[in-house]
């Protein structure tokens, strides 16, 4: 290992415990949450995991400060908002949908998608609301089964929006049932993170 | 005055110790008598009683006796008529054969199949899917029924070397022919994830009931001939009233699978 520089290794080992950690997810998925369901519709934990991962660790944009709001045109605001999507949450979204063994790749498109839009929501600081987990899964739930039945609308599978509502809706309902058993361990991850980064950076 | 009283108090005792002894001699004789006539009375009533219900259970053997041999002679000869019709059916499989053979086609019987075992179930909610664990080496090839011996499962959509990836009935991409075994209609059944599975378009007047039998048609050589698909659980008009739509119960439970049998298309 003495190889590598100090900030390498940290960053290899870092990348390591994530991947493993999403192994975890991924077989918990695979054993206990597919018995998990409503209305023969299972939770989806990958899918959570990215929608919470995405509004915690958020973008490495910094938020925008009034004056600057001020100055900027709408444009300028829009494209701003646009980018400030979580990098990691899309990063861990792909990792997700590459996981699924779907035919048509749906999947591979709408979690990296997710977990960049959810990102959005980090900036305004509404991770340290606990209460606005819930809805922010039960949404964001919606919004990504809603992106995938337009996927395979467009791809010309039958009856994908009268299924919509059956599948959305409880997934949504379970999905904010599991969201705070992902949501505490990982926010207290994200202080634990940055408290050991800032410590890191003072010393 | 002594004379009367002496000769009367003798004859009077005499006649006390009379009745005393008669009355000592009854109670001597009777007692016994009396036990045994009980005792015998109750003997003989539980003779009688006993050979009452022998008699009975008797009857009722030989009713059943009797009965069981109709049966056996009603089954005999259901029997009998049943080995002639196979025998009739055996010479008519034969005769199918040798004419297949005379006209080239495959002979049906032998068909390759491939035991697999389901490894995991897709946790989503679009496809109804499943992953086995039998892939390109052991013969599994795009296309491929799979089945259990309850009905038709579904069919084989991608492979890789060592899994692949099963459709399931259920999936409405999935769509099967079949045919209603009563009155030898065919049709396109296609899934509808957790509602039960459809038949569209079947003609306005078809003698269709709740409970009719679904099988596969299997014409094109990948589905097995006259697989159970499923049975009839509705029938209904659909939208615009022009045609039929009949729901139908799948036979095999797709939400809880284990082994199945992998059927490669035929050549």
């Amino acid at each position: 290992m003495a190889l590598m520089p100090a900030r390498t290794q940290k960053r290899l080992y870092e990348i390591g415990s994530t991947g493993l950690i999403l192994c975890f997810a991924w077989l918990l998925q695979l054993t206990l949450l597919s018995v998990l369901s409503l209305k023969d519709v299972v939770a989806s934990l990958p899918l959570t995991f990215t929608i919470i991962w995405g509004s915690i660790f958020g973008s490495p944009l910094q938020a925008p400060r009034p004056d600057e709001l001020r100055l900027s045109t709408l444009g300028q605001v829009i494209a701003r908002q646009a980018l400030s999507g979580s990098l990691s949450g899309a990063l861990v979204g792909a990792f997700f949908g590459a996981l699924y063994a779907s035919v048509l790749p749906i999947y591979p498109v709408c979690y990296p998608l997710i977990g960049w839009v959810t990102g959005y929501f980090c900036l305004q600081n509404f991770n340290q609301a606990t209460f606005l987990c819930l809805p922010l899964v039960f949404l964001s739930t919606i919004f990504s089964e809603s992106v995938m039945a337009l996927q395979l609308h467009l791809m010309g599978r039958p009856e994908v929006l009268q299924n919509l509502a059956q599948v959305a809706l409880p997934e949504a309902a379970l999905n904010s049932l599991i969201a705070p058993f992902i949501f505490f361990p990982m926010r207290g991850w994200y202080h634990f993170a940055t408290n050991a980064h800032e410590s890191n950076q003072s010393s | 005055m002594t004379g009367p009283n002496q000769g009367r108090t003798p004859a009077h005792h005499e006649a006390t110790a009379e009745f005393l002894f008669l009355l000592v001699l009854i109670w001597m004789v009777a007692g016994p008598v009396s036990g045994a006539v009980l005792g015998a009375q109750t003997w003989i009533t539980s003779v009688f009683a006993k050979g009452a219900i022998e008699v009975e259970s008797t009857k009722n053997l030989a009713k059943q006796a009797l009965q069981a041999s109709d049966r056996i002679k009603v089954l005999e000869t259901k029997l009998a008529k049943s080995e002639l019709e196979l025998a009739r059916y055996r010479q008519q499989s034969r005769d199918t054969n040798k004419l297949r053979a005379l006209l080239g086609l495959r002979e049906k019987s032998d068909r390759k199949s491939i035991a697999a075992e389901v490894i995991a179930r897709n946790p989503d909610n679009w496809f109804k899917q499943v992953v086995i664990d039998k892939g390109t080496v052991d013969g599994v090839r795009k296309g491929s029924a799979v089945i259990t011996s309850d009905g038709v499962v579904g069919q084989v959509v991608s492979t890789t070397n060592e899994a692949s990836v099963v459709r399931l009935l259920t999936d409405p991409d999935q769509k099967i022919g079949v045919v209603i075994q009563r009155i030898g209609l065919t049709g396109l059944l296609s899934g509808s994830y957790q509602n039960p599975a459809k038949i569209d378009y079947v003609p306005v007047g078809t003698n269709v009931d709740a409970g009719d039998k679904i099988l596969c048609l299997g014409k094109g050589g990948t589905f097995p001939e006259h697989h159970p698909v499923g049975t009839v659980s509705q029938v209904r008009r659909d939208n615009n009233g022009a045609a039929l739509q009949i729901e139908v119960k799948l036979s095999e439970n797709c939400y809880d699978l284990s082994q199945v049998l992998v059927l490669p298309p035929l050549e």
